[in-house]
């Protein structure tokens, strides 16, 4: 495997997305969605999350300290950014990350590359690319959030930008994994739009599996990333401690899957 | 191992209960232009993707270059025409070639040059900045070809080159063939045996996934024992007696299916000067010579080899 040889596919694979159905499917979507979001905290949304109402309506998504801690001792704006940006991880990861390797594996279009680089060069780069992808996009989602943050909220700005950095790099590894599993589905699939619907049917499937084992074998909620959300949200280093190897656990057997089921598959 | 461009050993590849290549036994040395030649079905394609490691065998084993065929050290060193293989659509043809020059060691202006150098060794350079989609099948096959030829490989496998292609442009190809075969090995798959005869020195024949034959054409077809005739008519009864008078004639043919053409078996020390007595014999007789060849052809053993 070389370095170099997974540096030129990324980035040719990266550049061309950026131009094609294959980026345009989740850039599109990914910037209206970011636009409005962060549109309604600039037009008063953060004002609203430091009220009694706002905090409230936080503890919907966790609980009431960390909730607190979000709202007062974080800017607001980032800390909504935050929360929104882990909920809305797989569905992004789902229309960013869907064509690393189907529709070409299919097509036939990796005979050419295959002549000059082995299939895990090739499968690195796909992966790395639509990883760069998503982070590249979420990397100015955060961005414009802390500009937002730095007008409305009442934080400095070496306050913002340090949170601001923590919950980016919070968020890229939560993304990680979800990238991963993508992997995995467009290993086993033929095209764009079959390992988008798979990838959902599968992704709800085990949510809905984990939910009704979840009494009698908590360990399974650790099938998906989700289980760590918490403890990303809270930010502690004892939470990070834990969350950091876990995810990067389950991305590295989520990618070993992927791989087994890529080396074998007929190009 | 050392020293041969491909080895299989017991080579079998299935898909479901098919085995598409079956326990072939086949030694390749470099420096050849060999035909893969055989009936639909035969296992080509198969023989082609394993060969190039798009896919693996089932069992046995398979040396390419010294190496099993998917690793990374003959990388860049095969070069592939693989059959009905798109190009990524949307990305220009000289974009996805330089992605390859680049993959194969090029960099700076040197991936430039490469490209532009082997487009216009097809004459395609106009095609450089256009998208695949945008181009015929024509078009689209000889940017494939291209594709080959980026980084002077040191072993090139074609599948049906030419199928497609306007004369001239097959011609081109072929030409193509013929000089770079002086510095490369090619396996060009081809149901054209007219074009296999014409730019190979070895064939390999399979059928149902075995290997028949592999051996010099020049071992398969006799050259200097027969000669093809296609005459303006029929041979008449007195032209046949005359020649069959000539000492070193065996036998004369007339093709039951078509009157006109006769084939001529001799055992001769002089074949060239038996050639022009044969002539001079026929058309003393009024019977002008439309078309003559020498020797057995390729397509007549090929067939014989795959009915038998």
């Amino acid at each position: 495997m070389k370095i170099k040889r997974i540096i030129t596919l990324l980035g040719f694979d990266f550049y061309h997305s950026l131009f094609r159905l294959k980026g345009l499917a989740f850039l599109i979507p990914f910037t209206l969605f970011w636009y409005s979001t962060l549109r309604l905290l600039d037009q008063g949304g953060s004002e609203f999350l430091s009220s009694i109402e706002g905090l409230m309506l936080i503890t919907r998504f966790t609980s009431l300290e960390v909730a607190q801690a979000l709202l007062i001792l974080h800017p607001p704006t980032l800390s909504v950014f935050l929360l929104t940006a882990l909920t809305v991880t797989p569905l992004f990861v789902i229309l960013g990350a869907n064509n690393q390797l189907a529709s070409d594996a299919a097509s036939g279009s990796f005979r050419y590359l295959l002549l000059r680089c082995t299939r895990l060069e090739i499968f690195f780069a796909r992966f790395l690319s639509a990883y760069c992808m998503i982070t590249i996009a979420l990397f100015f989602a955060c961005l414009a959030s802390t500009l937002i943050s730095l007008d409305n909220d009442n934080h400095t700005l070496s306050e913002t930008v340090a949170y601001a950095t923590q919950g980016l790099f919070v968020i890229l590894l939560y993304t990680f994994p979800y990238v991963a599993f993508m992997t995995i589905m467009s290993a086993l699939m033929s095209s764009a739009l079959g390992t988008i619907l798979i990838s959902a049917c599968v992704y709800i499937a085990t949510l809905v599996v984990i939910i009704y084992l979840n009494d009698d074998y908590p360990s399974i909620s650790y099938l998906i990333p989700s289980a760590f959300k918490d403890d990303l949200i809270g930010m502690t280093s004892n939470n990070l401690t834990v969350a950091i190897p876990g995810l990067l656990a389950i991305t590295i057997i989520y990618l070993s899957l992927a791989w087994i089921i890529f080396r074998k598959r007929n190009l | 191992m050392m020293g041969k461009l491909i080895e299989c050993q017991k080579l079998t590849k299935s898909f479901a209960r098919i085995k598409a290549i079956d326990n072939v036994d086949l030694s390749v040395e470099p420096g050849q232009t060999l035909g893969l030649v055989g009936p639909n079905g035969a296992g080509k394609t198969t023989l082609f993707s394993l060969i190039s490691g798009y896919i693996k065998p089932t069992s046995g084993e398979i040396r390419v270059l010294g190496h099993n065929p998917g690793t990374a050290l003959i990388k860049g060193r095969i070069g592939a025409l693989p059959q009905d293989t798109p190009f990524l659509q949307g990305i220009s043809v000289e974009a996805q070639l330089s992605l390859y020059a680049k993959l194969q060691g090029y960099t700076g202006k040197a991936v430039k040059a490469e490209v532009r150098q082997v487009l216009k060794h097809l004459k395609i350079i106009d095609l450089a900045r256009q998208y695949p989609e945008t181009l015929s099948f024509g078009q689209r096959k000889r940017v494939s070809i291209a594709q080959t030829l980026i980084g002077k490989p040191e072993l090139i496998l074609l599948d049906e080159p030419t199928s497609g292609l306007d004369p001239v442009a097959a011609n081109d190809v072929r030409k193509i063939i013929r000089d770079m075969g002086r510095q490369c090995t090619f396996i060009i798959s081809s149901h054209n045996l007219d074009e296999i005869d014409d730019v190979c020195t070895e064939v390999i024949i399979i059928k149902q996934g075995k290997l028949v034959k592999h051996c010099p054409i020049s071992e398969l077809v006799e050259r200097d024992s027969s000669l093809n005739l296609l005459l303006s008519h029929s041979l008449p009864d007195q032209a046949q007696k005359d020649l069959n008078l000539i000492s070193d004639i065996d036998d004369v043919m007339t093709d039951p299916a078509n009157p006109h053409r006769v084939t001529i078996s001799f055992n001769s020390e002089n074949p060239d000067q038996l050639q022009l007595e044969i002539m001079s014999t026929v058309q003393k007789h009024n019977v002008s010579i439309i078309e003559f060849s020498r020797g057995e052809t390729l397509t007549g053993k090929v067939v014989d080899l795959v009915k038998g």
